[in-house]
């Protein structure tokens, strides 16, 4: 004989079990028509099924029934910014190019070796632009728009420690300035934010304060006079004034080669 | 201004609060349901030219709102199983290793065999008992053991009312209870 509790545990072990078999998620679409019951009886009957095995789903179809029978909504407390605010936040983020909203993106800026012979990279100034997926209502404009007018990306960084999971190269053409640019959903920055830069060794070789930003564009401007920083590999730590990277509220890992 | 931006201010003022009550209703922070709404509407914003208007739009921005939902969810996964990883890394050192720490994460000494066929045996049972079972009653069971749902979300789920959940649990409890009484003390649904 078993212990009282064991019925539960092996049912959820069946369960499990039974799902690994049944591991297709309905689309979204079905999912919020099942919530406005509006699927037909076999789809219904179908999602049923794949809800008794689904907590996942069956959450998202719970708040999905709940908030679709509220009717009017009210205003939800506390939130940042009204409506207005937040519909401008997203038409000014809409206006940022699309190839330029990844977690990570190496941007190559105007080349600057015609006529001035070629920089290395450790000579390179090197512009590291952030674009947060937040933004601020007030005051600030961005000062140097040049800085992200006519840049081009030159290859997709992913970020370590970021929400892609993986770590790429990027090569760097001699004679360019590198410029970076990520883009950070789902982390709230301070007003007071610094960057720091470390070495491949883990070693703090650069902390700036971000003077410059944009709130209502989420972007942050930071320049960076590339001879201080290692050549070869980077790690950036954002975090609030006076903390360590291990307080950080997010972070980016890169090697960066010279072109051959 | 062009129709399209017409159309998303309209729809935007509209359904941001039913968006943001969606995410509250999934149990996100404020801060993070503000976030997700706001990619939402920026997916809904470039899209908006393919928008059936024919369709209703609501649910539209509902379906957007899932996958964005379901996008968070898997970074979520992913994160965990980066941490994990990077966990094992600090403890293990070298790659053969980790996975060798990580197969034995949860794992205790291996069952006497007499134990591991009777759990098996056990294990059978309760899948042949649940297959036996009508089919919504077996949905109401795993809803109610597996997911720890209320009756009241198991009626809503299931379109039925909260008295037709309890007969379906009490009639699952006593067939289960006949057909797996030697193999479990207590059947507890």
């Amino acid at each position: 004989m078993t212990e009282p509790e064991d019925f539960k545990e092996e049912l959820r072990t069946v369960v499990k079990e039974e799902f690994r078999a049944d591991q297709a998620h309905p689309s979204a679409e079905d999912l919020v028509a099942f919530a406005q019951r509006e699927l037909s009886e076999d789809r219904t009957s179908d999602l049923e099924e794949h809800l008794s095995l689904c907590r996942d789903c069956t959450v998202q179809v719970l708040a999905l029934r709940k908030t679709l029978e509220e009717g009017e909504q009210p205003e939800v407390p506390g939130v940042r910014n009204s409506t207005e605010q937040a519909l401008a936040g997203v038409k000014r983020r809409a206006a940022i190019p699309e190839d330029s909203a990844e977690q990570l993106t190496g941007i190559q800026t105007p080349d600057r070796s015609a006529g001035k012979g070629f920089l290395s990279l450790a000579k390179v100034a090197a512009v590291l632009v952030t674009a947060v997926g937040l933004f601020w209502i007030g005051a600030d404009l961005l000062q140097r728009p040049d800085l992200v007018v006519d840049l081009e990306p030159i290859a997709s960084l992913t970020t370590r420690n970021g929400t892609a999971g993986s770590e790429e190269t990027a090569r760097v053409p001699e004679g360019r300035d590198l410029g970076l640019r990520i883009y950070r959903r789902g982390i709230h920055l301070p007003e007071v934010l610094e960057v720091i830069f470390q070495d491949s060794q883990g070693r703090e070789v650069l902390r700036r304060p971000v003077e410059n930003r944009e709130p209502a564009l989420g972007l942050i401007l930071l320049e960076i006079e590339a001879e201080a920083l290692p050549a070869d590999a980077w790690e950036i730590f954002l975090v609030p004034e006076g903390k360590r990277e291990d307080q950080a509220l997010g972070s980016y890992a890169m090697i960066v080669e010279s072109k051959d | 201004m062009h129709d399209s931006d017409e159309l998303f201010d309209t729809l935007f003022r509209e359904n941001r609060c039913a968006v943001l009550h969606y995410f509250r209703n999934l149990g996100c922070a404020l801060e993070e349901c503000e976030d997700l709404t706001q990619e939402t509407f920026f997916r809904v914003y470039r899209s908006i030219n393919s928008l059936d208007q024919v369709k209703a739009q609501r649910p539209w921005i509902f379906t957007v709102a899932v996958n964005v939902w379901r996008n968070r969810l898997r970074e979520g996964s992913a994160k965990k199983r980066a941490a994990l990883l990077s966990s094992l890394e600090e403890v293990g050192g070298d790659r053969q290793e980790v996975v060798s720490v990580a197969e034995q994460v949860g794992s205790s000494s291996p069952p006497a065999p007499l134990d591991f066929a009777l759990a098996e045996e056990r294990k059978e049972q309760l899948r042949d008992a649940l297959t036996r079972l009508p089919v919504r009653m077996r949905r109401t069971v795993r809803f109610r053991v597996d997911q720890d749902l209320k009756y009241q979300e198991i009626a809503e789920l299931m379109n039925v009312s909260i008295d037709t959940v309890k007969t379906q649990l009490f009639q699952a409890r006593r067939r289960l209870k006949e057909e797996l009484g030697s193999y479990f003390e207590r059947i507890e649904i």
